[in-house]
């Protein structure tokens, strides 16, 4: 029983040390490349880190919906909804 | 995802990982001061292109602290082949398109080591010897291999070109920046007003950046009609026109169908004219760089034509770079190093990982979607060493190509696509949704253009 205990505390401590990233943190890296390093934009391309998660979301989500020639629009529609919401979500915790 | 799921998966999923590289100490091992977050992981990453610079960097980013990036490239800076063809036209230089690797990985925190690389399998080592002849030897956990293309020459541009330096042999592919753009702009700078040639030759599919010859043959089109009031741009391209449209010569423009075919039939027209089904059968040249070129190519009735020229600038038939053959990473009769798409992991070798250029994919050769593999497989890489859980199935990895092309010294179209990974047949899918080129060239375009390329460069090369 006390065998136990420990392991379970062993797992437990495990997981408090461990930062656990959503797929999030890899999805959201994909937009860097046009958006720069962690969302910060050098220059016209809009910069998207640590904006609202609802407006992020939304904005994705329209341009997934609307079939406008835009680069963006046709990136959204790479991504499933959930997929959307964990990057707006990742972008959101960016300073 | 049903969060509660998720956390319970987490929970489970990083003993699991950790089980499977064995970094945990076991359960019964409390007493002991090993810690998984203690022991440090060893990568090697060999090439500092667009795949290499991006994978180092984001290893260390994620890694959090448990692995050690080294990072190994032949030359000690990197020139970026993206917006190379601007360099053509004055637009840019080298030097504005040419990344320190040192600078990069202390800005990063790694290690980088200048010298030619090689990996012993058995032993676990690269092995690297430096530029002073000295050699270091590297036991590795795992390395990941970016060392883009090399070329498989016809015997006739080896003979042509011989032992003669980059920035002066006379048939340039310049097909990797550096000293063969500086050499192929000097030509286009040589060649006479209004009635000069310059041929440009296009391997099959696959090659590195699918929409690049036709940017290039529109740039130079544009230099010779504002600068040189005239000439002829001859492009002969190995490919094929679609099955549908097999009259249609255009359709075998490999990228950017719509935009390149309106440049060379309008704007261009009277200066650029297009071949297609062009087998390229042998080059020659006297005179040295400044001389005069001479193309042998087979047409697709069978018919030969003979072309002699002021510039003649071949693209050879790709290869993946020399380091993936002598690793034992290509199968034979291949060129590309066939890899698990999910982690970029060799299928010769799971811990040698291949991404960009010299992998084997239906992903686009090009430095912005090595960028994107190279996070696909820094992610894995940390997953794999327990320092994040893994994946859940339904996290499959997506990728996106997006690239802007120059067609004149003010206006640029776009192209861009997005892949997922299918879990049945293993392969990178491009979306069909996600998939198309702009309407038409623009100046937004050209200043979105330089926008993409300095962000794209700071994400990967830490400028």
């Amino acid at each position: 029983m006390k065998n136990i205990f420990v392991i379970f505390f062993v797992i437990l401590s495990a997981h408090a040390n461990t930062t656990f990233a959503d797929n999030g943190q890899l999805l959201a890296s994909q937009c860097y490349q046009c958006h720069g390093p962690n969302g910060h934009s050098k220059g016209e391309i809009d910069s998207i880190a640590g904006k609202s998660a609802s407006d992020l979301y939304g904005d994705l989500l329209e341009m997934k919906q609307k079939p406008k020639i835009e680069i963006m629009h046709l990136q959204a529609k790479s991504y499933t909804d959930n997929e959307l919401r964990e990057i707006a979500n990742y972008l959101s915790t960016l300073n | 995802m049903n969060s509660k799921r998720r956390e319970l998966l987490k929970m489970a999923g990083f003993g699991a990982a950790a089980a499977t590289v064995g970094i945990l100490p076991t359960v019964t091992d409390l007493g002991g001061k090993a810690q998984a977050a203690e022991v440090s992981k060893q990568v090697i990453v060999i090439g500092g292109g667009f795949g290499g610079s991006t994978v180092a960097k984001y290893l260390k980013l994620w890694g959090q602290g448990k692995i050690v990036v080294t990072h190994v490239d032949i030359n000690a800076s990197y020139a970026s082949p993206i917006l190379s063809n601007l360099v053509l036209n004055g637009q840019k230089t080298l030097t504005n398109l040419t990344f320190s690797l040192a600078t990069a990985a202390t800005r990063n925190g790694n290690k980088f080591i200048q010298g030619k690389a090689t990996i012993n399998r058995s032993t676990r080592k690269v092995i690297v010897i430096k530029p002073n002849g000295t050699t270091v030897e590297l036991l590795y956990d795992k390395v990941v291999l970016s060392p883009g293309i090399e070329f498989n020459y016809l015997p006739s541009m080896a003979l042509a070109n011989g032992t003669l330096s980059d920035t002066v042999l006379p048939i340039p592919h310049a097909w990797k920046s550096g000293n063969q753009v500086a050499n192929l702009k000097a030509q286009i700078n040589k060649m006479p007003n209004t009635n000069g040639t310059y041929v440009l030759c296009i391997p099959k599919k696959p090659y590195r950046c699918p929409p690049g010859p036709y940017e290039r043959a529109c740039v130079v089109a544009d230099i010779l009609k504002r600068v040189k009031g005239g000439g002829k741009v001859i492009i002969f391209d190995a490919n094929t026109p679609n099955t549908l449209t097999p009259t249609d010569k255009y359709s075998a423009i490999q990228a950017e169908t719509h935009t390149f075919t309106t440049a060379f039939t309008g704007q261009f027209a009277g200066i650029v004219e297009y071949v297609s089904n062009a087998e390229l059968l042998e080059v020659g040249s006297t005179g040295g760089q400044f001389g005069t070129k001479y193309v042998s190519v087979k047409l697709g009735d069978g018919s030969i034509r003979d072309v002699y020229t002021n510039v003649l600038n071949v693209l050879p038939e790709h290869k993946a770079g020399d380091i993936a053959f002598a690793a034992g990473l290509i199968p034979s009769g291949s060129r590309f190093a066939p890899v698990d798409l999910q982690s970029y992991a060799s299928t010769a070798d799971p811990d040698i990982h291949v991404i960009g250029d010299a992998h084997s994919s239906s992903q686009p050769k090009a430095g912005h979607v090595a960028n994107s593999e190279a996070k696909v497989c820094a992610d894995a890489i940390v997953r794999e060493f327990g320092i994040l859980p893994p994946r859940f199935p339904e996290e499959v990895p997506v990728t996106n190509s997006a690239c802007y092309s120059p067609i004149t010294n003010n206006t640029a179209s776009w192209l861009t696509a997005g892949y997922r990974y299918n879990p049945l047949t293993g392969t990178m899918d491009r979306v069909a949704e996600s998939f198309n080129e702009a309407e038409m060239p623009s100046g937004d375009n050209y200043k979105m253009m330089l926008a993409w390329a300095n962000n794209l460069f700071a994400d990967t090369f830490s400028v």
